[in-house]
């Protein structure tokens, strides 16, 4: 309820969810994305309605170990990076055991010299990919971004994203990307979901083999796709 | 030379006074000199008794400081967990905090005779509240974006109190116990002079009634000088553990 009036913020929502693939959302703003994304991760419950997950064949099933990145870092000011991605250890990192885990992490994030640096000495780009590294901690099943780049400037975006596809082509994660960057979302997504109100407007698959080149003349017409369905 | 800037003007008025004294231009047993109220000091201190005030007053707002702090502090953590609990409190909260101390020391002496349990009442009336609300506003204060940061670690209620709800709230409580010192330091010699037998707020009312004036001076610049060392350990405490404290919402 929103000043007394009631707002559905999201409405049916079927959606299919390849294991290991990204999925990009998009939509403009309000159209329920991040809602989505904090019903799929448990942070609020629905008012109204609920949320099922099914396996393949269709039965029940459970989404896994998720884990979560949001626009903001939200690193903890009082831990050095290692202790704030060690704190992802404490519940779930998978059969792997934790000893080396914070290492590796970091090795594959690229901060290894930032280890004992504490958040307000990064810049945004660094604390996002220590928030990156504290969420793959937890070797995830299910890893939900939140518009993981919208505090950074172009420039560190660009060189994020280039990075995250190397970082993500080693992983056997299953991501849901939201953002509002439309190329962002083809650059990094196998399919492309556009939200409308709280209800999916459009889907449009990207069967182009990572990385992607955004200027491709296929690139660009399934962009023209995808920002139709946002604009009609 | 940058050290010497905050005391040259206390030096230039040590230079009035001692001028002023000197042409015996102020009334003697209004202000003594100088000169008589270092004796005065010295006479005090080889004699013990500056020692035995000062250990005194020092011993018991360290004691009512540490237990309006074990008071203080786990009630503001049940207020901020059980808020329902604040609609009870509030009025007799509210009431309390716009009282001051003083006011209840003819009560206090009433009910606790004027021996250390008095004195003990005024130190934790005067403290409190700057705790206490420091405290609870401090809890408050932590961003929930960190807790819900910590839901998705699937961290448990203890490890968000140890991970993140104390280390966030700590520079806002340890700051209510640098204001609460303050409080009780005063609120203490208040008390001292109106019923006691060994302290500093006593040591000056004895000399007071003695004509001993210079004594007086001594007392109030000891009681000055203490208050502002425990003041600046307070303050060094809080910029050395808590670098985070003043960082902002760089979240």
């Amino acid at each position: 309820m929103v000043n007394g009036k009631r707002v559905d913020a999201l409405r049916r929502i079927d959606a299919d969810i390849e294991p290991g693939a990204t999925v990009s959302v998009v939509g403009y703003s309000g159209c329920g994305k991040t809602t989505l994304l904090r019903v799929i991760s448990g942070l609020e419950k629905p008012d109204e309605g609920r949320i099922e997950f099914f396996a393949a064949d269709g039965r029940p099933s459970r989404p896994g170990r998720m884990a979560m990145v949001f626009q903001e870092h939200r690193l903890l000011p009082w831990l050095t990076v290692e202790e704030n991605m060690a704190l992802a250890l404490r519940h779930g990192s998978g059969p792997e055991g934790s000893e080396g885990a914070v290492s590796r992490t970091l090795e594959i994030i690229g901060i290894q010299e930032f280890r004992h640096a504490y958040p307000h000495q990064l810049s945004g780009g660094m604390a996002q990919r220590v928030a990156l590294g504290r969420a793959l901690c937890r070797q995830p099943d299910l890893l939900l971004m939140d518009e993981p780049f919208g505090a950074l400037d172009a420039l560190t975006r660009y060189k994020l994203r280039q990075e995250l596809l190397g970082i993500f082509s080693g992983l056997s994660v299953t991501i849901i990307l939201v953002t509002h960057d439309v190329t962002e979302a083809l650059l990094l997504g196998s399919k492309v979901i556009v939200l409308d109100r709280g209800q999916v407007s459009n889907e449009v698959a990207i069967p182009m083999a990572y990385p992607r080149d955004e200027g491709s003349p296929e690139f660009v017409k399934l962009r023209d796709r995808v920002m139709k369905s946002i604009f009609k | 030379m940058v050290y010497l800037k905050p005391f040259l003007i206390p030096l230039l008025l040590l230079c009035l006074w001692a001028g002023l004294s000197a042409l015996d231009a102020v009334n003697r047993y209004l202000v003594p000199p100088p000169t008589e109220v270092w004796k005065s000091a010295i006479d005090l201190l080889q004699e013990g008794d500056l020692q035995r005030h000062i250990l005194a007053s020092v011993r018991r707002v360290l004691l009512g400081f540490f237990t309006t702090s074990i008071i203080a502090i786990p009630l503001a953590v049940l207020l901020y967990f059980y808020r329902l609990t604040e609609g009870y409190l509030r009025f007799i909260l509210e009431f309390m905090r716009n009282t001051p101390p003083l006011a209840a020391i003819p009560l206090l002496i009433l009910w606790f005779g004027i021996g250390e349990a008095s004195k003990l009442a005024v130190i934790i009336l005067a403290s409190f509240f700057p705790i206490f609300l420091s405290a609870l506003s401090g809890l408050r204060s932590v961003d929930r974006r960190l807790m819900e940061m910590a839901d998705t670690l699937e961290l448990t209620g203890i490890e968000k109190l140890r991970f993140v709800l104390i280390p966030g709230a700590l520079p806002p409580i340890v700051t209510g116990l640098r204001l609460g010192f303050g409080y009780s330091w005063r609120a203490l010699i208040g008390a001292e002079l109106i019923a006691a037998s060994v302290g500093l707020g006593y040591m000056i009312l004895d000399a007071q009634e003695l004509a001993r004036t210079d004594t007086v001076f001594v007392g109030i610049a000891v009681i000055g000088a203490l208050g502002y060392v425990f003041d600046l350990i307070f303050l060094r405490l809080i910029r050395h553990f808590f670098f985070y404290a003043n960082l902002g919402d760089q979240l």
